[in-house]
């Protein structure tokens, strides 16, 4: 049968290709659809570099293949010229480009995922101006293709410095206008659900120097406006951006952003060396020490932004696409799903933890209700900035909570 | 010869017993299979998601039962294919006309299917699908891509078609049905 395909390169090679297509799709970035960001993705479309769930590789399908060129990632056989093209690219390289006006961290709605898909690559809605470049690293701001070691792998403290330089080159790629600073922003975002345990355990360092090239991007913007501390740099550029975009996605989007960003914010207090160990002991088991002074920091946030209640009414317009989804999800899917969805999730679990002890239950419950917020076709749409804000202390405030389950999922990450 | 006696008795008994005829739908991944399968049964457009493994489905058409199998057309599953060849009567390939560089794939594919024994009485439609897709190639350039004019033995045809308007489906089974009627 298919001994055409087959014959055409070694077995041996083919068999390569598998285990690597297969590392690939274990990368954070790419664990969860370059589309839905939500389910587990063993398609791809080749010519455009990402990674999609089945039912979005349906609709990418649907468009024809002078648009998608899907394939499986454990059904086909790849040549080395598809492999070329989705190991240049990947999730969130994918995304820079392909969603570069869209708001940080957009989840789009279940039930308009074919609207959105064609939106995004058929009329090309929030793409960059342009043909996809034929490098896609540049625009990550010419970083290596993204791969959790090179997230990892700098670890000098100089790390920092050397981003803020280079971001310069990268706000050319990209483009000055204003939407492009969220998007990009949103792109780190849009794959967090993985990224962010490995950012969290990294070194400080490395990880203001990824948020401060976020802040660079939008240089209108003071490095720190909305944040009281000073570590908080990733929030504040989404706090900052998310205004002046006023679209509803940046909601997900400091959701997403401040899960990796808050354990800085406790540890650079504490001072440099100390505090990766400060950040690990919040995650791994029940450390008291480090809690209490974040827990300060949040409720200060918090009152700044309008106090808790604030923060629960954002949680039902954040959790409004994301909510009912991913329940459903939770529910169906296997272990490896529904880690990711805990961390698709961030509003809702996050936000729960501290807070109250019956939030998951909330969450569903304002799930539905968001999506009568919501209601409109434009899911891009507004979304009130109060909520924005709230979102910042929210997810801050669900890193001192750590139980069991929470650890789990950190460690999946290692 | 013994083997075109029993097969026309045998197509005449399905006639007498009103039985189903079995059709394969084959061709490459994404050519459109299960939304060609679900129009012909439904009459609607479904969103589909790839076929790992197969939807069956029956249809009547002029009278006729047919019972048509869409199989999942991914390179690794293209293998068990042959797992559905017999007592096949007809086999609808289907072929993405807008994918022109999987041509040369998808004409590879159907050459080694119509290789095998169990299909050698099988009639043949070739639908070109995706007739609607900027720069798909028209019946004849896949006709001749596939080198359908070079088969021999062979009760074959080619129909354009654009499967989510419904356009080409019905002539295309129009011709089958004839086929499969016609003494071989």
């Amino acid at each position: 049968m298919s001994y055409a395909s087959r014959q055409s390169q070694s077995k041996a090679q083919n068999e390569a290709n598998a285990k690597t297509l297969r590392a690939l799709v274990k990368q954070p970035e790419n664990k969860i659809c370059a589309d839905c960001k939500r389910n587990d993705p063993r398609w791809a479309s080749w010519n455009l570099g990402c990674f999609l769930c089945i039912r979005c590789s349906g609709i990418h399908r649907s468009m024809g293949t002078h648009i998608s060129k899907v394939k499986s990632i454990d059904l086909d056989i790849w040549t080395p010229e598809q492999m070329e093209s989705i190991q240049k690219w990947g999730n969130k390289l994918c995304n820079l480009y392909w969603e570069a006006h869209l708001k940080a961290g957009h989840v789009p709605p279940e039930h308009k995922i074919e609207s959105f898909i064609r939106s995004k690559y058929e009329t090309r809605r929030w793409a960059k101006d342009g043909p996809p470049p034929s490098d896609p690293s540049v625009l990550d701001g010419g970083a290596p293709v993204p791969s959790s070691s090179t997230t990892r792998g700098s670890g000098s403290t100089s790390q920092p410095q050397q981003r803020a330089v280079k971001p310069a080159s990268a706000v050319d790629l990209l483009g000055g206008d204003a939407p492009p600073p969220p998007s990009q922003a949103t792109t780190s975002l849009s794959q967090p659900s993985a990224r962010q345990p490995s950012n969290l355990l990294d070194d400080p360092p490395s990880n203001n120097g990824r948020t401060t090239s976020g802040n660079i991007r939008s240089p209108t913007s003071p490095p720190a406006p909305a944040a009281p501390p000073k570590t908080h740099t990733a929030p504040s550029p989404a706090a900052a951006a998310a205004p002046s975009g006023g679209g509803g996605g940046g909601l997900f989007d400091l959701d997403w952003h401040s899960g990796p960003t808050s354990p800085p914010a406790v540890s650079s207090p504490t001072g440099g060396a100390k505090g990766k160990n400060d950040i690990l002991s919040l995650f791994s088991s029940a450390t008291p020490a480090p809690a209490p002074p974040l827990q300060q920091q949040h409720q200060q946030q918090q009152g700044g932004f309008g106090g808790l209640d604030a923060f629960g009414a954002m949680n039902l317009g954040g959790a409004q696409s994301q909510g009912p989804a991913r329940a459903a999800q939770t529910q169906s899917s296997s272990g490896l799903f529904s880690t990711q969805d805990v961390w698709g999730a961030p509003t809702s679990v996050q936000q729960s933890r501290p807070q109250a002890p019956t939030t998951t239950t909330a969450t569903t419950t304002t799930s539905s209700f968001g999506g009568g917020g919501f209601g409109g076709d434009d899911i891009w749409g507004d979304m009130t900035s109060g909520a924005k804000a709230t979102a910042t202390p929210s997810s801050a405030t669900t890193a001192p909570k750590k139980d069991d389950a929470f650890a789990d999922i950190w460690g999946d990450f290692k | 010869m013994g083997a075109t006696f029993s097969s026309l008795f045998s197509s005449l008994a399905f006639w007498s017993r009103n039985k189903e005829v079995r059709i394969l739908m084959l061709g490459l991944d994404s050519a459109g299979k299960t939304t060609i399968l679900y129009k012909l049964q439904l009459g609607d457009v479904v969103s589909t998601i790839p076929t790992i493994g197969f939807n069956v489905e029956s249809l009547s058409y002029k009278n006729i039962k047919f019972q048509v199998w869409d199989l999942g057309g991914q390179s690794s599953i293209r293998p068990y294919w042959r797992c559905y060849y017999a007592d096949t009567s007809a086999i609808i390939y289907v072929v993405d006309s807008a994918d022109k560089e999987r041509l040369s794939t998808s004409r590879t594919e159907l050459l080694s299917m119509l290789s095998e024994e169990e299909l050698a009485n099988a009639k043949l439609l070739v639908l070109a699908n995706k007739q609607d897709l900027p720069g798909a190639a028209s019946a004849a350039e896949v006709s001749e891509r596939l080198g359908l004019d070079k088969l021999k033995d062979r009760s074959w045809s080619i129909q354009a078609c654009t499967a989510t308007e419904g356009k080409g489906l019905e002539e295309g089974l129009d011709w089958l049905v004839t086929a499969m009627q016609a003494p071989k």
